[in-house]
């Protein structure tokens, strides 16, 4: 959606960051120690040539088992790679300290990615660890740049962290990596946001941008107009309806690790197991990703006729200049063969999701809830799927919104919800409930309070009538019927503006609205700054604080390739959701004792 | 001065030439007949001069310090003890040395001294005493060493950055603590008795001096700051980017001179001076030699090691005085009677064996010049002039010797004698460009012309710049002669002379430091350029160098300044030394203006000039009228402090390179904690905002300030400075308003004990919660129960009565199990969920004692249905199902045939089959796999036969796909396509 197509140069700064901290090291030939979990997202940003290119001499990696070898005897320095996680912490000091592994003679360098933290540096004074020869320094690796459009700040717990443990850490990396865009991209002009934490993140940015007296980013010509924070707690309802576009639901059914994910295709009687990158650079990907699974098939196969026909043109080549044009093609209709299987493998295992029994009646059920029928009185289909004792995430995920949906549950219907889950599921899971009423996920009205959701249905028109999967209309397609509150905040934001539908956002939860400019050199200082950058697209950037579901960016793509009001979207968020990982870590597994020693 | 006259004042001196200026004509305030009668000291750069009165019959010791012409700048009474000699060090302060090892800094405007001490061994020889010293500068900025009267030298490095941090485990250092705690922070004046040899006692007995080897004394480690710009731009150019922090040793360092006799009158050497490490010579950081006179010869001393003889004269000879040029490239040794000068080059470095052959040698006993050579007494003094000559001083005598090549031989001075009255021998500045002399009537300056001047206005020769400057004389002269101006400039012809021409006269103009004449070159360069292509033009920008000549005549000729630098000075110096010369003076609005003409950036220029003036505010503020710290402000105090910070803030307001937090830790050294706290509320900065709170004590509003940055970092920095403390302060007192501190601090420190700190009001459900989690964890049924009933009361407590009978009936149901554990012996039911426990009784046929449960758990209807279908299945007893299917079930039969399913039972399911209502047939017989009779049930259906249709499709695809080429299936589907086509043409319904 977004072509500001300058994503690369994000890319640029941080690879750049982490070469440079390289160099400055004293060693000469490096041995690069990783910390497993942060190969991949380090290498999204720094290839491994231009690691060897920059003293690293040889690479380990630490794994949860085992220890690693001695520092190789060319290299004279080991530098560490890792988060500031306490058992890591641990690992490292142990291995500093040991001579045999590091011998006196060579130095360390501990790299904290993507902070070095002070409790991590009171853990390594604790274990003696000489840190006159262990340098400490950190690589802020605040942003993945997952897409032209989309930019990772990896914090996939951060929604639980700030509702559960009042932990802020979340939005402070964020706010920083908000500030590398703007050293990119030029101060942004425009701020709003919805919700107490975006509120802390806009403040945030305000005050590092005093703090750093940003003088030479505000001589960049700011490059996007508006700065858009949702906080998640406003609309904790997207993330609970499972979604429906394709990108969306390989996330449910794949769940994929930094856009990564291993397809098994069937070849003759053989499995082979491919490993797939999913962004725009893959054709058939890019067209498909956005599209509701129903319209994925005919897709397809027009892909597949489109091939066969390119293929089949060779026969009809006779001159040597029309075969030459072929041969040059076929490098391109390879890969585009190959991703077609894939993905026609993908969409099988998707669409037996979605077809499944199961599946259905969740779906009837929800969509009922979301469209708000009875959603007053106890749900019979819950009551059954608690009866059943069916998957305790499916049975919360449909209270949650069934909450969200009546503007808080009747306190007797949620004392009946809550004693069925104690009686069916064991009374260690009223642990998880405390969690999600302390998340605001499960509310209970009070007395005399009204219930709001039908005025907000209405005013960003949730649930419109008309639903075409193949040629939608409007964005409700990504969940077939209901259209992502978040992503109608934002599209109202441009037009008519915020000021429109100020009933509907002070209905919401979550928090504050807050509108703030920040005043840029060389603009006028008054009143909302005009767009700059072109004079038809505006461009904004979307950031989600507490995750944000594909459904969302489907639908924010979808606005930038409607005509009515040219915009264009980069997405900025702390994780990608699905309807299954949103409510995971609200679950709590306690470690249930078993209090029989027969069993 | 005329500009035609500008060789006469310039004398040949060996190669060189030297150009002599009058700077100023003294105008000291009080009469100073002669200086040779004070201890003086003159800065280097047209620094200030200071001049000691000692105590004569009626007046006190005082120091008064004065201004390069001759302005009093300050003065102040000298209290402490006998003084021997001073001199300025690199960043203007007044470094003082006493005969007992003291040592004084003073800043330029005076105040309390700074003090270092050299701890002399006084016991052993009981009147030892520092006998002579020298600065010397460093790398680590100004030194000074002592010569003891017992022959033992001793150095201490960088004076001035002293940060009184010891060296952990010097075991000495911890004894000497106590007297240099005391020594250091004891207030203006003096804590040493006046008495010399006296002083030194309170750690005479702490280093035995070992004969002959050299020892250290371990002095508090100095942390050089890396915010200050003296360091960065320093004279001797140090990297500007030194790693933080670094801790250069400074350490006293003693060499003892060999055979040296320890006694009152010891063999003080004759004369010495100091090699001190620079990055040109070899030298490590602690690594200091010195040359010494000594019986005559030369001997090179070093730690640790034998010292060398250098040089040993002729019997009847002797080395009487030494020299050591600016730069410590070149050493000038005189010797008696024979009164010969002879240089050394050190600049190829030195080694044991001796020095290198001389560069020249000259001699002024005998030969035509003897006759001006008529000093009676030992020489004077002596100073290089630049690298070019060696200026030497009688009592009424003086000549300039030229250094090298050359046996043209040395210049009287005899200029010097305009004056009237006798004023003595002048004193001698080096400075790396000249040598500045000093009476008290004039102030003047010798320097050797650079090339391009002396080619400009040497008589004896014509170069392009000449006849540039020709040419702009006619074309100015009063005669319109431009005819003749061109024909000169057609004289120069190539651009490469022209543009020689106008370098040159650029040069010159940097070079003349009179105004008149600095015009003239000046335009005469632009002349130049006017006749060059216009890229030369944009090459050569004559503004900057016209404002800096503009800002450098400034200084000089505004008395009240006199500060007179060339322009290789200036250059040298850097305006941001400058600029803090200027600010030492407290010429605030001069340096103000002077970043404005010379476009300093903000933060390097205008904001250190408000910092200074603001600290200084600070500084000088009135003393407090209030009892002190702990009472709290005084209303007077409070709006004198509210007053300061409504200026400073006007003034200064908010820019970049302001530090608030810098001002308030001025305050708060100076014991005013509630202006510091007021200056802080300023600070943008949240890092520095919180680190002064925090050493100012206020913790509370440390950590508010610190949630309220959002930078998780800092909170933490807080935390672990409250968790250090926490004896002494009331944490949950001060975290009560902070809950997203309270949730780090609980994370970091309470790891093993969370429910610390949670016990308040609005963290009850939290508390209550983690007595749950804890119910939980625990491994004994009974534990468990009596937890789970703490964590009922929590939740009463948090108001969450719900929760509450929750805990109960869990605490109830443990009861309950445990009971059947006991009745019914070998099954287990501790730990299990209600719904399990009624599962395994009625698998077990115990239908009764579940029936009870049930009661007293009250499980709803349809739930109980629900339950026994499936744990009957699951246990299968079918039987009991096939009668309790007999019994009206309120959740239909579907769940009857989906659990004999899952059992894997098909005949009992398809024996309910006809009792299962009609939406959910269709499902069931799919489930059945009986597809025909699922296309004709769901199509004779009057209502919802689409729907059912619809699932049946996609029932069948989803088969298909998952069990391909199964022919039930295939059949099945193609009937059902059939009849979708039929329904589409026959327009619906069937």
């Amino acid at each position: 959606m977004s072509h500001l197509g300058n994503v690369g140069r994000l890319k640029d700064l941080l690879c750049n960051e982490l070469l440079a901290l390289l160099d400055s090291l004293k060693g000469k030939n490096l041995l690069l120690v990783w910390d497993k979990p942060l190969m991949t997202p380090v290498n999204m940003v720094v290839d491994t040539n231009s690691l060897k290119q920059h003293k690293v001499h040889t690479m380990y990696s630490i794994e949860a088992t085992g220890s690693i070898g001695t520092v190789p005897a060319e290299c004279d320095m080991a530098v560490f790679l890792v988060r500031p996680d306490p058992t890591i912490i641990k690992y490292v000091a142990t291995y500093v300290n040991d001579k045999s592994k590091l011998p006196t003679s060579k130095s360390a360098a501990i790299v904290f990615v993507p902070n070095k933290t002070i409790p991590c540096e009171n853990l390594l004074r604790e274990l003696k660890v000489d840190l006159n020869r262990v340098q400490l320094t950190e690589f802020q690796l605040d942003l993945l740049p997952f897409d032209n459009d989309l930019l990772l700040c990896d914090w996939p717990n951060a929604f639980r962290d700030y509702h559960l443990k009042s932990d802020i850490s979340s939005l402070h990396y964020l706010s920083r990596a908000i500030m590398k865009i703007q050293t990119v991209f030029g101060i942004i002009p425009n701020i709003a946001c919805k919700g107490e934490a975006a509120k802390r993140v806009c403040d945030n940015i305000i005050r590092m941008r005093r703090e750093y007296d940003l003088e030479d980013t505000a001589a960049i010509a700011p490059q996007i107009d508006n700065l858009i924070i949702i906080d998640r707690s406003c609309d904790p309802l997207t993330p609970l309806v499972p979604q429906l576009n394709f990108e969306g639901l390989i996330e449910e059914v794949y769940r994929p690790k930094y856009t990564r994910i291993v397809v098994s295709i069937p070849r003759d009687n053989d499995v082979e197991e491919r490993k797939v990158a999913l962004n725009s650079a893959d054709e058939v990907f890019a067209d498909l990703r956005d599209r509701h699974i129903n319209a994925i098939g005919k897709l397809l196969s027009k892909f597949a006729r489109n091939i066969s026909a390119q293929f089949d043109e060779r026969h009809q080549a006779t001159t040597v200049a029309e075969l030459k044009k072929i041969v040059s093609k076929l490098p391109h209709m390879q890969a585009a063969k190959n991703s077609l299987a894939v993905f026609t493998t993908v969409t099988e295992k998707v669409k037996a999701h979605t077809e499944s029994d199961e599946y259905m009646d969740l779906y009837e059920c929800q969509h009922e809830l979301v469209h708000g029928y009875e959603t007053d009185r106890a749900n019979p289909f819950i009551e059954s799927l608690i009866a059943r004792e069916g998957p305790l995430p499916d049975v919360l995920r449909l209270i949650c919104i069934q909450s969200f949906c009546n503007g808080g549950l009747k306190p007797k219907l949620a004392q009946q919800y809550m004693r069925d889950i104690a009686q069916a599921y064991g009374a260690d899971k009223l642990v998880t409930w405390c969690n999600l009423v302390k998340a605001g996920l499960i509310a209970e009205q009070k007395p005399g309070a009204r219930n709001h959701y039908s005025a907000i249905k209405t005013t960003l028109s949730l649930c419109p009538e008309q639903l075409s999967e193949e040629a939608p209309a409007d964005f409700h397609y990504v969940t077939s019927g209901y259209a992502p509150i978040s992503a109608r905040l934002v599209q109202k934001f441009s037009q008519p503006g915020w000021r429109g539908i100020r009933d509907a956002l002070d209905f919401l939860p979550g928090g504050p609205v807050y509108e703030a400019i920040q005043k840029v050199k060389g603009l006028r200082q008054d009143g909302p700054v005009p767009p700059v950058y072109s004079a038809d697209t505006k461009h904004n950037l979307v950031v989600f604080v507490g995750g944000a579901t594909y459904s969302e960016i489907s639908a924010l793509r979808f606005l930038s390739q409607s005509d009515d009001f040219p915009a264009d979207y980069i997405v900025l968020t702390t994780g990608l959701l699905s309807s299954q990982s949103f409510l995971d870590p609200f679950i709590e597994e306690i470690n249930l004792t078993n209090l029989n020693p027969f069993v | 001065m005329e500009s035609q006259d500008y060789w006469s004042d310039v004398n040949a001196v060996g190669d060189y030439y030297i150009r002599h200026d009058n700077v100023y004509t003294m105008k000291f305030v009080r009469h100073l007949p002669n200086l040779n009668s004070h201890l003086t000291a003159l800065a280097q750069y047209g620094g200030p001069l200071a001049v000691f009165r000692r105590n004569d019959l009626n007046e006190e010791s005082r120091m008064e310090i004065f201004n390069a012409v001759g302005q009093l700048i300050t003065e102040f009474k000298w209290t402490s003890g006998n003084l021997l000699t001073m001199s300025w060090s690199s960043t203007e302060s007044l470094v003082c040395v006493q005969t007992d090892g003291s040592v004084l800094i003073y800043q330029l405007m005076g105040g309390s001294p700074q003090l270092r001490k050299f701890y002399i061994d006084s016991k052993k020889t009981s009147s030892e005493q520092v006998a002579s010293a020298k600065f010397y500068e460093s790398q680590f900025g100004t030194g000074v060493a002592i010569a003891t009267s017992t022959g033992r030298f001793l150095f201490l490095n960088g004076l001035e950055n002293f940060s009184p941090k010891p060296l952990v485990g010097q075991e000495s250092y911890r004894r000497a603590a106590p007297g240099c705690q005391t020594s250091r922070t004891a207030p203006v004046q003096s804590p040493f008795p006046a008495a010399p040899g006296a002083a030194a006692a309170p750690v005479a007995d702490l280093q035995p001096a070992r004969q002959s080897s050299s020892i250290t004394i371990a002095m508090p480690h100095m942390t050089r700051l890396n915010t200050s710009w003296e360091v960065s731009r320093d004279r001797y150019s140090m990297p500007p980017a030194r790693p933080t922090a670094a801790s250069i040793s400074t350490e006293c360092t003693v060499i003892i001179l060999p055979g040296a006799v320890p006694q009152p009158a010891g063999p003080v050497p004759a004369a010495w001076c100091v090699l001190a490490p620079r990055p040109s010579n070899q030298l490590g950081p602690d690594q200091i030699r010195i040359f010494v006179l000594s019986r005559g010869g030369l001997l090179l001393l070093e730690q640790n090691r034998p010292p060398a003889s250098l040089l040993e004269p002729p019997p009847a000879e002797a080395l009487t005085d030494l020299c050591l040029s600016l730069d410590q490239s070149l050493l000038a040794l005189w010797s008696e009677p024979q009164r010969h000068l002879t240089v050394y080059s050190l600049a190829s470095g030195l080694s044991a064996s001796g020095l290198p052959a001389p560069l020249s040698r000259h001699s002024l006993a005998g030969g035509p010049d003897s006759a001006f050579v008529g000093g009676d007494g030992g020489l004077l003094r002596m100073a290089w002039c630049a690298n070019a000559a060696v200026m030497l001083v009688w009592a009424d005598q003086r000549c300039l010797l030229p250094t090298v090549r050359s046996d043209r031989f040395a210049n009287r001075l005899d200029e010097f004698h305009e004056g009237e009255g006798d004023s003595g021998a002048p004193l001698l500045v080096p400075e790396f460009d000249g040598l500045r002399l000093l009476t008290a009537e004039r102030h003047d300056l010798l320097r050797p012309l650079p090339r391009p001047v002396e080619q400009l206005f040497n008589i004896a020769c014509v170069s392009p710049a000449t006849v540039l400057l020709l040419a702009h004389d006619t074309i100015s002269g009063q005669a319109r002669t431009e005819t003749a101006a061109y024909e000169l400039f057609l004289t120069i012809e190539s651009d490469a002379d022209k543009l020689a021409a106008v370098r040159c006269c650029l040069e010159a103009a940097r070079f003349i430091a009179w105004p008149p004449d600095q015009k003239r070159v000046l335009r005469a360069a632009r002349t130049g350029l006017a006749l060059l292509p216009p890229k030369y033009s944009r090459e050569h920008r004559t503004d900057e160098l016209c404002q800096q000549l503009r800002l450098l005549n400034n200084l000089r000729f505004n008395e009240s300044i006199g500060l007179p630098l060339t322009h290789a000075q200036f250059s040298r110096l850097g305006l941001g030394v400058l600029i803090d010369r200027l600010l030492n003076r407290r010429l605030h609005e001069f340096a103000f203006r002077a970043c404005e003409l010379l476009r300093l950036s903000e933060s390097d220029g205008q904001a250190r000039v408000m910092m200074h003036w603001a600290e200084w505010q600070i500084d000088t503020l009135p003393p407090l009228v209030g009892a002190g710290v702990d009472i709290g402000e005084s209303r007077e105090d409070a709006q004198a402090s509210d007053a300061l910070v409504a200026d400073i803030v006007k003034f200064v307001g908010q820019r970049p390179g302001v530090n608030y937090a810098r001002l308030a830790g001025k305050a708060a050294r100076l014991n005013r904690p509630g202006l510091a706290r007021r200056l802080l509320d300023f600070e943008t900065r949240s890092q520095d905002q919180v680190e002064q709170l925090l050493a100012l004590g206020s913790h509370g509003k440390a950590l508010e300030k610190a949630v309220k940055s959002g930078d998780t970092d800092l909170i933490q920095q807080v935390l672990l400075k409250l968790h250090n403390m926490r004896s002494e302060l009331d944490l949950a007192g001060i975290m009560r308003k902070q809950p997203v501190a309270m949730a780090l601090y609980q994370q970091a420190y309470c790891a093993s004990d969370p429910a610390a700190l949670l016990d308040q009001e609005d963290r009850r459900s939290d508390l209550a919660a983690l007595e749950l989690r804890r119910a939980f964890d625990a491994t004994e049924a009974a534990r468990r129960q009596e937890l789970l009933g703490l964590a009922a009361s929590r939740f009463t407590e948090a108001g969450l009565p719900v929760l509450a009978k929750e805990c109960q009936l869990a605490a109830q149901l443990l009861e309950r199990q445990r009971k059947l554990e006991r009745d019914l012996s070998a099954q287990q039911f501790a730990g299990l969920s209600l719904h399990a426990t009624l599962a395994r009784l009625l698998g077990n046929g115990s239908e009764k004692l579940a029936e009870s449960l049930r009661r007293e758990f009250e499980v709803p209807e349809k739930r109980w249905w629900q339950l026994q279908v499936t744990a009957l299945a699951k246990s299968g007893r079918f039987t009991e199902l096939r009668r309790l299917s007999e019994r009206k079930s309120p959740i239909g039969y579907a769940p009857f045939v989906n659990a004999c399913l899952d059992a894997g039972n098909e005949a009992e399911a398809v024996a309910l089959l006809p009792r299962v209502e009609r939406e959910q047939r269709v499902r069931c017989l799919c489930r059945l796999r009986r597809y025909a009779e699922a296309i004709d049930f769901a199509s004779g259906l009057k209502t919802d036969a689409a729907y059912h249709l619809e699932y049946l499709r996609r029932h069948l695809a989803r088969e298909e796909v998952r069990q391909p080429g199964q022919p039930v299936v295939r059949e099945a589907a193609q009937r059902l396509r059939a009849l979708h086509q039929t329904m589409a043409a026959g327009g619906g319904g069937v």
